[in-house]
């Protein structure tokens, strides 16, 4: 009996000391994002209602925090960018799970936020969510990747990259260096996500009518690992001379690639990504093993959303529904000449 | 007089171990999360853990056999998308018994591979596993489903003052499986067999059929999972849950009390486990706790209630052995 | 007659074996790019890391628990590999990898083993810690490689035609197996898995067993990270994501009773080569990578049903 009190009173106090210090580790989120300092953790009633009289509450729920650089570098912008706005940011991680980016923002319109933003794990699945909070009374805009087109009616409006166009551009570059004739693998992000196939539309648009042709794709469940085996596979399935060039949902898909090709010593392939999202890989471009990407920064894609976003909860009209940020695809040659600035 | 109704508190605590854990979990939220005690949220609670809670219902009584079934979550996700994708065919009725049936055919696979073939429970559900990730990514092509039915999504997003018409049906299947497992005969044969096989067929009751029929079970309420699922998100991937669901609804029955070794267990506890779950993810989130953090609080959480359990069942388990 | 017999029984003890060159002479007729010496040569690095993760895994088993967080340390191994490798070089960053494999292995070994608590839901609860340990070491982002040292080798470098990680697999392989079935240790294992009550009353301390095997599980995912970092150039704090269920598969193929008390390591490796094999073969005859699945469904039905009888009819013979 003793035992099983004492397991009672240290159960009570560990769960409130991870709930306590839930709230204290949500405040100083500093401590692994570096820059994003002090997001205000409402762990008391009182201190919510001093701060959040004026500050504008924003909920954000986010596909997948740790899927990649893309979408890390994108979290911490969004959260100091917030701060320095003086939006109060609720920012959540699905994980990349659909049931749980469902039941957040459940979570967050118990919370009651001004503005929802929603960067959906399926296209399609974030419809239900978009309506729900619609149908809350909460203005709800997409980022980085659009919902399904029957759910646009739920939305004020989406900010992000143009997948389609960035296939198609990267795509037509590619047609250009193989001048207009030759076959290349498509490895492709992961399945379901519109991302992947909005990319993969795009890549299909620019080479319809051309004399190039799209041998195979398969995913690489945008992991360069998983890339890797791929391309590896791929490699002995197609020998030396039967493939001109692989396009890859992004560049973590392509340095897996390019690895894989290493690894045979094979020369003959050109390496293309639709898309590039990780600083690092610029170096990748300027010794020429990536032959051709769209840039996209992921602070120029956060800090636009949060403008967007703090218009929207601010009760501002939005004029364009589709609001595009700047995706320049970037060539060994003409690189030095684009001017990138560091993310 | 006083003495005997904290003893008899006590006793119940003691065996019902989920009870006070429930209380100081919901407690601690009350006390530190503002808006947490709030009838929107708790109704919220309830409604977002609907599903989940349905299959636990059934995995609750393939563990209460001594079984579990890890094929659960990706069967889920079969049959949510046939449940959408068959419905401009074969009108949406049709489709969602296709779906349930689907959902109680690969139940009885995993039975009979179990109680005929010999399996070891966790392989044939392995296997099964497997299997229908398999043939839900062939069925669907990898592409979300969009259920067409308005009625469909209708009942997937409709209340009654608050409930979700889906958290009815969890609440009217609680009471069912509770009356089957507690009243029929097939109920107290479940018990027997999971707290002593032998004994229970020397007892003369067919153990083969009675892990049959909970194997069964659990593939319907798998099936129905889905069926709710794609009407709650209004829409089936075929990647949906994975790859931890189906280890959290086991979590959920565990850590509610029931044993994994067999033989003890109500469907209470895996209420109780579900809303436990549920609930830490619901505090996190409310917290705006950095995701990271979130992610480690949920592993420490789930090893700590597991140990208060353990420490807790210490009497019984020792009586049992 | 009772030679056949025994042959017979031999045959079905070796049925994963059988299944595994059946499976290969299967997709070379299928595919003529499929049985190249360049492609079995692929399949064998791609193999390094399950290989070596698998004879952790084969002793965790035996021992009548289950590790489904090696796949979350994987990551956070290849994490604070590629990043110490960075910093303070390949040999003492191994060294560390090592430690962090060994210290997860001895927290989960110790909530199961000496607080008893139930093995599956355990690591369940690690899985969760160790990736957000992973999230907050990496911060969420790529580590690439940047020292170039012999360290890279490893993973992508070869002696003659053998690539060095399926050597150092190899290696691995061979003193897990030889400590399973010559040690002392080895026997305790196999005591502890097939009855822990007995054990405790001959004087085997089965905590310390249980403990000692998710060490070793918690080390064999460190080496495989290592591997796998080298072989990848870089670390991301999802690599592992989904690994446990790969490694068990190929257990369970290998005929690892998963009640506890009975496996063999070199037979969990050919379980790991039949999931390596049929991950690399699908992809070469262009079929989608998610028929692969239905594929493991059949195989592991038909390969653990074939040992069953095997099993009834030694016994029946004996």
């Amino acid at each position: 009996m003793k035992k099983q009190i004492l397991a009672i009173i240290c159960a009570s106090v560990l769960t409130f000391s991870l709930t306590a210090c839930g709230g204290q580790d949500g405040s100083s989120s500093a401590a692994p994002t570096g820059a994003s300092s002090k997001t205000e953790a409402p762990s008391t009633a009182e201190n919510e209602s001093k701060s959040d009289s004026k500050k504008p509450k924003i909920g954000f729920v986010f596909n997948d925090v740790s899927g990649d650089t893309y979408m890390t570098t994108y979290y911490s912008t969004a959260q100091s960018y917030a701060e320095s706005l003086g939006i109060e940011l609720l920012a959540l991680d699905s994980q990349n799970d659909m049931t749980k980016q469902a039941n957040q923002v459940r979570d967050l319109i118990t919370k009651k936020v001004d503005t929802l933003i929603i960067w959906p794990c399926n296209s399609e699945g974030g419809v239900a969510s978009a309506k729900l909070a619609k149908e809350a009374n909460i203005p709800v805009m997409t980022a980085n990747t659009p919902i399904d087109k029957s759910g646009e009616e739920y939305l004020t409006c989406h900010v992000g990259p143009s997948n389609v166009r960035e296939g198609e551009e990267t795509t037509k570059q590619m047609i250009e260096d193989l001048g207009g004739k030759g076959k290349f693998l498509y490895i492709d992000g992961k399945p379901g996500y519109s991302t992947s196939t909005q990319r993969q539309e795009g890549v299909k648009n620019a080479i319809e009518g051309t004399d190039v042709e799209l041998l195979e794709s398969q995913t690489g469940q945008s992991s360069r690992d998983k890339s890797q085996q791929v391309m590896e596979n791929f490699l002995i399935k197609y020998p030396e001379g039967s493939v001109d060039a692989v396009m890859c949902f992004d560049d973590n898909e392509a340095i897996g690639a390019i690895n894989a090709l290493k690894a045979a010593k094979r020369t003959d392939v050109k390496v293309y990504a639709v898309a590039c999202g990780d600083y690092n890989t610029l170096s990748y471009i300027e010794d020429g093993t990536l032959a051709g990407t769209a840039l996209q920064s992921p602070i120029t894609d956060a800090k636009t959303t949060m403008d967007f976003a703090l218009k929207v909860a601010k009760g501002e009209k939005i004029d364009t529904f589709e609001n595009s940020i700047e995706t320049p695809v970037a060539t060994p040659s003409n690189l030095k000449s684009l001017n990138v600035e560091k993310w | 007089m006083n003495r005997t109704y904290i003893n008899k508190i006590r006793s119940f605590m003691a065996t019902n171990t989920v009870v006070p854990i429930l209380i100081i979990c919901f407690l601690g939220a009350s006390i530190f999360v503002d808006t947490f005690f709030s009838m929107s949220n708790v109704l919220n609670l309830l409604n977002q853990n609907a599903m989940k809670g349905i299959m636990a219902i059934g995995m609750t009584f393939v563990i209460i056999n001594g079984y579990f079934d890890m094929s659960i979550v990706t069967l889920m996700s079969l049959t949510a998308a046939l449940s959408s994708g068959l419905q401009p065919s074969l009108g949406t009725g049709l489709a969602i018994v296709v779906a349930l049936l689907v959902g109680t055919a690969v139940g009885a696979i995993n039975g009979f591979l179990v109680t005929k073939a010999r399996i070891n429970a966790f392989v044939a559900t392995l296997a099964m596993m497997l299997g229908c990730r398999g043939a839900s990514y062939i069925y669907s092509g990898e592409k979300t489903i969009i259920p067409k039915s308005e009625g469909f999504l209708a009942f997937g997003s409709g209340t009654v003052l608050g409930v979700s018409y889906i958290s009815i049906l969890f609440i009217l299947l609680l009471f069912v499986a509770h009356f089957v497992l507690r009243y029929t005969k097939h109920g107290r044969n479940t018990y027997a067999v999971g707290g002593n096989a032998r004994s229970a067929f020397n007892a003369g009751i067919d153990c083969d059929k009675t892990t049959f029929i909970n194997f069964v079970i659990c593939g319907f309420t798998g099936g129905l999972g889905g069926v709710l699922y794609a009407a709650f998100l209004g829409a089936a991937s075929p990647s949906v849950g994975w790859p931890d669901l189906h280890m959290m609804v086991i979590a959920a029955v565990v850590v509610g009390g029931c044993s994994l070794l067999g033989g003890i267990g109500n469907v209470w506890y895996s209420l109780g486990g579900v809303i436990i779950l549920g609930m830490i993810s619901n505090v996190l989130n409310l917290l705006n706790v950095q995701a990271y953090i979130s992610t480690l609080c949920t592993g420490l959480i789930i090893i700590v209630v597991l140990y208060v359990d353990r420490v807790m069942h210490m009497n019984r388990k020792r009586k049992k052995t | 007659m009772r030679a056949i017999n025994k042959m017979g029984v031999f045959l079905k003890n070796q049925v994963i074996v059988l299944a595994m060159c059946m499976i290969f002479i299967l997709f070379s007729l299928l595919s003529s790019s499929f049985c190249q010496f360049n492609n079995a040569m692929l399949i064998l690095r791609q193999v390094a890391t399950f290989g070596v993760m698998g004879c952790g895994m084969t002793l965790v088993i035996i021992g009548g628990n289950f590790d489904l967080s090696v796949g979350s340390l994987v990551s956070l191994c290849c994490v604070v590999c590629v990043g110490l490798v960075n910093v303070l070089g390949p040999l003492p960053a191994m060294l560390i990898v090592l430690a962090v494999g060994a210290v997860s292995g001895l927290v989960s070994g110790f909530l199961v083993g000496y607080l008893k608590l139930n093995s599956m839901i355990v690591t369940l609860g690690m899985m969760s810690v160790l990736q957000a340990l992973t999230l907050i070491v990496s911060n969420g982002k790529y580590i690439p490689l940047r020292r170039v040292s012999w360290f890279t080798a490893l993973g992508q470098g070869s002696i003659g035609v053998l690539p060095i990680s399926t050597i150092i697999m190899v290696v691995v392989i061979v003193v897990f197996a030889t400590a399973l079935k010559r040690t002392v240790f080895g026997h305790h294992v196999l005591a502890v898995g097939s009855n822990a009550e007995t054990c405790r009353y001959s004087g085997i301390n089965d905590k310390r067993v249980i403990l000692e095997t998710f060490v070793l599980s918690g080390i064999s995912a460190a080496i495989g990270a290592i591997l796998l970092a080298s072989r990848d150039g870089a670390a991301q704090n999802n690599m592992g994501m989904g690994f446990e269920f790969d490694v068990i598969t190929g257990v369970i193929l290998g005929g690892t009773n998963l009640m506890g008390g009975s496996g063999n390591v070199y037979k969990t490796f050919v379980g790991m080569l039949i999931v390596a094999i049929l991950k690399n073969g699908f992809v070469v005859i262009g079929l989608p990578y998610y028929s692969q699945w239905i594929a493991q469904c059949f195989i592991m039905i038909v390969a653990v049903w074939c040992a069953n009888r095997a099993i009834q009819r030694k016994g029946e013979i004996e």
